[in-house]
């Protein structure tokens, strides 16, 4: 019984880690946008731990341009003066999301978790949304092994 | 005992296997609809477009008064690419005393219509070899609904507007503007308006109101279907030709019952899709009239940031709304039928100075043309970029746009030009992935344009690419990180481009 158990035990699991892999990675954001209009209509509010609060926007990134940039050329344009390190900076704060996302996860253990997690449910739920692959492919396994046994414990 | 075991373990067995085997199926049923549904995604034409029509919006600009202050921003603005000024005009200030009748409200003849404002705005638009667009807003107290709450919950014009008023005057709005029609007192007919906007950001409660029911459900959406339609059928009857754009949503939203609805609920609403991972149509027997989608995706950062909320629409989020329009059509509640244009009516960053807590003028400039290569690739056809010159102070900057590509001097005649203005007279991006950077601008003029790259202090041209009538060019080029590249065009030279 625990061997025909243990491939559920396992779908299980894998079913919890999904579940709980996109409520992790819900974090509550607090970023900083200079630039936008100063009006509050046009600023996004997202629910947080203790409610909605305004997102004023993604932190100021000049702190990040080194990771952003590889480590020759963030020298190279540091040693040109004023003109190499606001090149860095729009170069950190205009690097797409991947850039970004790459950053993060070689900077940050927890976010480097959250994002292992994410991955992981991404693949069994689709990252959009929608079903993902593996999660057809984890119960044909089960469904398998589970036939397997079946059939062994008779011929047995 | 051992037989009875044997028997628990096989039934056990098999119910597991019939479990799997039917949720097996369940979810390759709803993978191969999601897989059907994204096919059906990907078919919407909403690819980079052809061509890229810039445009600005100014209000100042459109009080200033003064003719020829007026003529001077103008001609600027359509010298620095622009070929559409869009003007939101108030329906209560064109209207402020109620006409007779419905017919008489279709009359642009009619004696209680004050156009003086809206007639030399657009003559100015015109004479700068620009065209209108204009967005309706605000309407007249007459022809708000009953059981009006005060204004602190429902701000003046906001409340519950008559469709079949707003319909009739669209009626007297197109004649006016049709190029056809003659005032009284003048000798030529006034210029033509083609593109309209039948209101302004229906999803905020600034414009309209309610925006939830009493129960928070979304209210608006079926307040401004009534107000569109109607105003479609208005300038249809007139001039067929004319495109009616829908929705001009903002960005950002709030919970049910707060003062904005988020844009893809306003959407969802307003085509009858249902909310969810898989959107499909309520078939709500609505129908929604529209030629165009508009909507005002300001920034949270980076022209490249999404919006946190799954609900909100930035930059580079529009996807949310384009994946709806197939999803109505089919059902017949969107109509006409046919591909319906991206335009992006409302943008803007500010700059510091003026604004402390602007942008860089560097970095204003490159936001500024990162995001119409965002844009462009995801099919918007026209951008019109809030303010041309930074707005007057105002205490606080709330109400202070200081997002023009010119910094304000005492009169437009004394403006100065900022980074912004290079940005937005010769855009030029280079985005890189894999260590190649995807190419893209939009010079001056057609012709070839060259990509050079800079190598030490000098600069060398990598590869040369068209620019056909539209202006655009595109490609691609392999490049090494913190690369600098830039464009020319003839004399012309778009700012640096560091790839990142």
């Amino acid at each position: 019984m625990d061997r025909v158990l243990r491939p559920a035990t396992a779908f299980a699991a894998v079913l919890a880690i999904g579940l709980l892999g996109p409520a992790t990675a819900s974090a509550h954001k607090h970023i900083v946008a200079p630039g936008d209009p100063g009006s509050a209509q046009y600023q996004e509010d997202v629910p947080t731990a203790v409610g909605s609060q305004p997102v004023s926007t993604v932190q100021p990134v000049t702190s990040q341009t080194s990771s952003v940039l590889p480590q020759s050329a963030a020298h190279q344009l540091s040693s040109d003066g004023a003109a190499g390190r606001h090149a860095a900076a729009v170069a950190t704060e205009t690097a797409p999301a991947p850039v970004r996302h790459k950053l993060r996860h070689q900077r940050t253990l927890s976010y480097r978790k959250e994002a292992t997690t994410g991955l992981v449910a991404g693949a069994i739920f689709g990252a959009g949304g929608g079903v993902g692959t593996l999660l057809p492919v984890l119960l044909g396994v089960s469904l398998i092994v589970a036939i397997a046994l079946t059939m062994r414990r008779k011929g047995s | 005992m051992i037989a009875t075991h044997a028997l628990h373990w096989q039934v056990r067995a098999a119910l597991l296997s019939v479990c799997c085997l039917a949720l097996a199926v369940l979810l390759w049923t709803q993978l191969a609809a999601t897989a059907s549904a994204r096919g059906k995604t990907s078919r919407s034409d909403y690819g980079p477009p052809r061509g890229l029509t810039l445009g600005f919006n100014d209000n100042e600009v459109d009080a200033l008064g003064d003719p020829s202050e007026i003529a001077t921003v103008m001609d600027r603005a359509h010298a620095d690419g622009a070929s559409v000024w869009r003007f939101a005009t108030a329906w209560a200030a064109l209207s402020p005393t109620k006409p007779p009748s419905l017919a008489e409200a279709a009359d642009p003849n009619w004696s209680g219509y004050h156009w003086a404002a809206a007639d030399a705005t657009v003559e100015e638009i015109a004479a700068s070899g620009m065209t209108p667009l204009i967005a309706l807003l605000d309407a007249p107290a007459w022809a708000e609904g009953p059981n009006r709450p005060t204004t602190s919950v429902a701000p003046a014009g906001t409340w519950k507007p008559s469709a079949s008023w707003f319909g009739a005057f669209a009626t007297a709005l197109a004649k006016r503007y049709s190029g056809t029609f003659t005032p009284a007192g003048s000798s030529q007919p006034l210029p033509a308006v083609r593109d309209w906007e039948a209101w302004n950001e229906p999803n905020l409660s600034t414009y309209l109101t309610p925006q939830w029911s009493a129960s928070k459900r979304p209210a608006s959406p079926g307040i401004y279907r009534k107000l569109l339609d109607a105003f479609f059928k208005g300038v249809k009857s007139v001039a067929p030709q004319d495109v009616v754009a829908g929705g001009t949503t903002a960005p950002f939203g709030d919970p049910p019952g707060g003062q904005r609805m988020p844009p893809v609920t306003f959407w969802r609403a307003l085509l009858c899709i249902s909310p969810g991972p898989h959107p499909h149509s309520t078939h709500c027997h609505e129908h929604d009239y529209m030629n165009a989608i508009s909507h005002h995706p300001y920034p949270l950062g980076p022209p490249t940031t999404h919006a946190v909320d799954p609900d909100d629409i930035s930059v580079p989020d529009l996807g949310k709304i384009t994946m709806l329009i197939p999803i109505a059509e089919r059902a017949g509640t969107l109509l006409p039928k046919g591909h319906k244009p991206l335009w992006i009516t409302e943008l803007s960053w500010d700059s510091n100075p003026p604004n402390p807590n602007g942008l860089s003028p560097a970095l204003q400039a490159q936001y500024l043309e990162g995001a119409f290569y965002v844009f462009w690739k995801q099919g918007v056809s026209l951008i019109a970029w809030w303010n041309i010159r930074d707005d007057n102070y105002s205490p606080g900057w709330v109400n202070t746009l200081a997002s023009g590509i010119y910094y304000a001097g005492a009169t437009p005649a004394q403006d100065t030009p900022k980074t912004s203005y290079t940005a937005y007279t010769f855009p030029f991006t280079a985005y890189r992935t894999n260590g190649v950077a995807k190419l893209w601008g939009m010079a001056p003029t057609a012709g070839p344009v060259s990509i050079q790259v800079e190598t030490g202090s000098t600069w060398n041209t990598a590869i040369t690419l068209q620019a056909g009538a539209s202006r655009i060019f595109d490609g691609n080029l392999l490049v090494g990180m913190g690369t600098n590249l830039r464009a020319v065009s003839g004399s012309d030279t778009s700012l640096t481009w560091t790839a990142f």
